[in-house]
């Protein structure tokens, strides 16, 4: 079995509000494997962020264990945290102070020498306006800063949470490229997001959370071709079709001119509708993506990014 | 840990609240030097003539009424000690003096404070200040790590709280006793200047200097104090305006309504302790025991206790102890978001 960059074994964090009890975070059994990106993906309040915060010691876990690189954590933290790069949700620095100044202190607190400073600013693209306030950038400078702090300390981890929220598409090609670069050059990169066709692009491998439960994890291959497909069928006598293929148990929805059916793949289809004279003028599969994998295992939540609602 | 105390005084230097807060300290030094300039010159011609005119009148009348004016003043100055005495507290520093009621010229001139009898007054003045502006150094120097959420980027650097929490703690609480010093020799420096110009610097000897050094020290300690309970309120209530709320309602619940008015106990009052520390002891009123008086009711006494310098320190160091072990506990073991 290959390294875990992170492990998480019943891992149980719960907050009180307005009198009562919510569990954020419920027997999450979490593996990242060491090196590649993984995509850490739920719908909002699922956990994520929690997950992610009790792996960096800011809130402590109700029960359940937690390691990163075989470390546990939070009670070694202090032994590995040199090996991880974090942003947890909004990037947060001092505001009255300029970008170069926020990760120089940063830099000096962890002894890092200030000359790597400029290199990452450079290396995110700050480094016309590193002299400016914070308070003067765009969600999208800051976010970039953000980056720039975690590569600071050169580490083997790096955690982005939701890190390509308020960036525009070139800045989020680029923090993109960014992490698959950090990925290819040996690092781990654990990224939560709900923007799953960001995710799609980049990831190795997925985990996927829902009301605080792990509810899907593996490669992200495996996931997606584990998926239900759907053909898409073009015939002339719609009402037979649908019909036969209906009698055969299969699932078969109208949609336009088409039928899509379920359960079945095209060369079933096609072969039941020609033994009963129905030919079709197209037949089309329309393979699962992760979105659909997402929405069908996190039943009902509706995503940013679709709006829609899983059947 | 010295790495992170180094990154927070680049940051306590940093910050521009702690600017505006030390100028508003020298604001402080200014309006009160300058008050001192306003008080110290010598009278005026006009000012010396009326008085003189006051004092040939008030002669006249000493000449006539003199034995009935000493009669008058011994019989007040022996109901005081007879008060004294009933008080326990005999031989007051402040008791009557009848050989110096005769009418003398300065009896009719301005008031003339000298740097030598007046420069501890208004040391005390300016403390006042200081001691409320390193509260608000202290707080604002926490409290702005948890109003960006920066403390969170800041854990997941060092995520050892106790360090972090001691850096920040240790770093506000020195630099703002060493602020306050510098801010407290600025303030002796500008008396005695101020009053030095209109020759009024008065009976200068070493123990009035020793005695300002002094002063300057308690207020170093007690400014460092009070950044010291500032930052750690900070990181109980994370915002300033709450710290600052909490101490005013303290000294109002506390202070005012429970160890004085309905425990009778403003010994344990926070003034009190501050007070003793900051002038080198003070006094305070007791509730004393009532006896029968000789009309069938009840006399009660108020008794003047004094409360030394050290026991007034001692008390505000075990409290600023206890508020600062608190703090710690809580942000060891509380969620940060």
């Amino acid at each position: 079995m290959s390294e875990l960059a992170v492990s998480t074994r019943g891992l149980r964090k719960t907050y009180r509000a307005g009198g009562r009890r919510i569990v954020a975070v419920e027997a999450l059994d979490l593996d990242v494997p060491a090196a590649g990106v993984h995509g850490f993906l739920g719908p909002n309040g699922s956990g994520k962020t929690t997950t992610i915060r009790m792996l960096l010691g800011l809130i402590r876990p109700d029960s359940g264990e937690m390691s990163v690189f075989g470390t546990p954590v939070p009670r070694e933290l202090p032994a590995v945290v040199g090996r991880i790069g974090a942003i947890v949700e909004a990037p947060k620095f001092f505001w009255n102070f300029s970008g170069r100044r926020n990760l120089e202190l940063l830099a000096q607190a962890i002894g890092v020498d200030g000359h790597q400073v400029t290199v990452v600013l450079g290396d995110v693209g700050l480094a016309d306006r590193a002299d400016s306030d914070v308070r003067t950038y765009s969600l999208g400078m800051r976010q970039r800063l953000a980056i720039a702090a975690t590569l600071l300390k050169d580490p083997d981890l790096l955690i982005f949470d939701e890190p390509t929220n308020g960036l525009d598409p070139a800045g989020i090609r680029e923090v993109r490229s960014t992490m698959r670069g950090l990925a290819d050059s040996g690092k781990t990169v654990l990224v939560s997001s709900h923007i799953l066709a960001e995710v799609q692009q980049i990831a190795d491998t997925v985990s996927i959370v829902a009301r605080g439960k792990l509810v899907a994890s593996g490669r992200l291959d495996d996931l997606v071709s584990s998926g239900a497909s759907a053909v898409r069928v073009g015939v002339g006598d719609r009402d037979a079709a649908s019909h036969l293929l209906r009698g055969r148990g299969w699932t078969v929805s109208d949609e336009g001119s088409d039928l899509v059916v379920t359960g079945a793949d095209a060369v079933e289809i096609n072969r039941t509708l020609a033994a009963e004279g129905l030919y079709a003028h197209e037949l089309r599969t329309d393979h699962a993506d992760l979105e659909q994998v997402f929405l069908d295992l996190t039943a009902t939540e509706p995503t940013a990014s679709t709006g829609r609602r899983a059947k | 840990m010295g790495r992170l105390a180094r990154v927070e005084l680049r940051r306590y230097l940093s910050r521009a609240a702690v600017r505006w807060l030390v100028v508003a300290m020298l604001a402080a030094v200014l309006i009160t030097t300058f008050s001192a300039w306003r008080v110290s010159p010598p009278p005026t011609q006009a000012q010396v003539t009326w008085a003189q005119q006051q004092l040939t009148v008030a002669q006249s009348d000493w000449a006539q009424h003199r034995e009935q004016y000493l009669a008058d003043c011994r019989s007040a100055q022996q109901a005081q000690q007879a008060q004294l005495a009933e008080a326990q507290q005999p031989g007051s520093p402040q008791a009557i003096r009848c050989e110096a009621i005769a009418p003398k010229l300065e009896d009719f001139l301005p008031p003339r404070p000298t740097f030598a009898d007046s420069a501890d007054g208004w040391l005390g003045s300016v403390a006042t200040f200081v001691l409320l502006l390193s509260l608000i150094v202290g707080a604002t120097f926490v409290a702005a790590e948890f109003s960006t959420g920066s403390i969170a980027t800041w854990l997941t650097f060092e995520p050892r709280r106790g360090h972090v929490f001691a850096s920040k703690a240790a770093v506000v609480s020195l630099a703002t006793g060493v602020v306050a010093l510098v801010v407290s020799a600025l303030a002796v420096g500008g008396f005695w200047v101020a009053t030095a110009v209109h020759h009024a610097s008065g009976d200068v000897t070493a123990q009035t200097l020793t005695d300002l050094g002094n002063q300057s020290a308690r207020i170093t300690a007690a400014a460092a104090g009070a950044a010291l309970v500032g930052a750690v309120l900070a990181f109980l209530l994370r915002h300033t305006a709450a710290v600052v709320a909490v101490v005013i309602a303290w000294a109002i619940a506390f202070d005012q309504l429970l160890a004085t008015s309905l425990l009778h106990a403003p010994r344990w009052a926070l003034t009190t302790n501050l007070e003793a520390w900051l002038h080198g002891g003070t006094t305070y009123y007791q509730e004393g025991p009532c006896v029968p008086d000789p009309l069938g009711g009840l006399a009660c006494h108020s008794l003047q206790v004094p409360l030394s310098m050290t026991t007034g320190g001692l008390t505000l160091v075990v409290l600023v102890a206890v508020v600062t072990g608190l703090a710690l506990l809580v942000f060891r073991r509380r969620d940060v978001a």
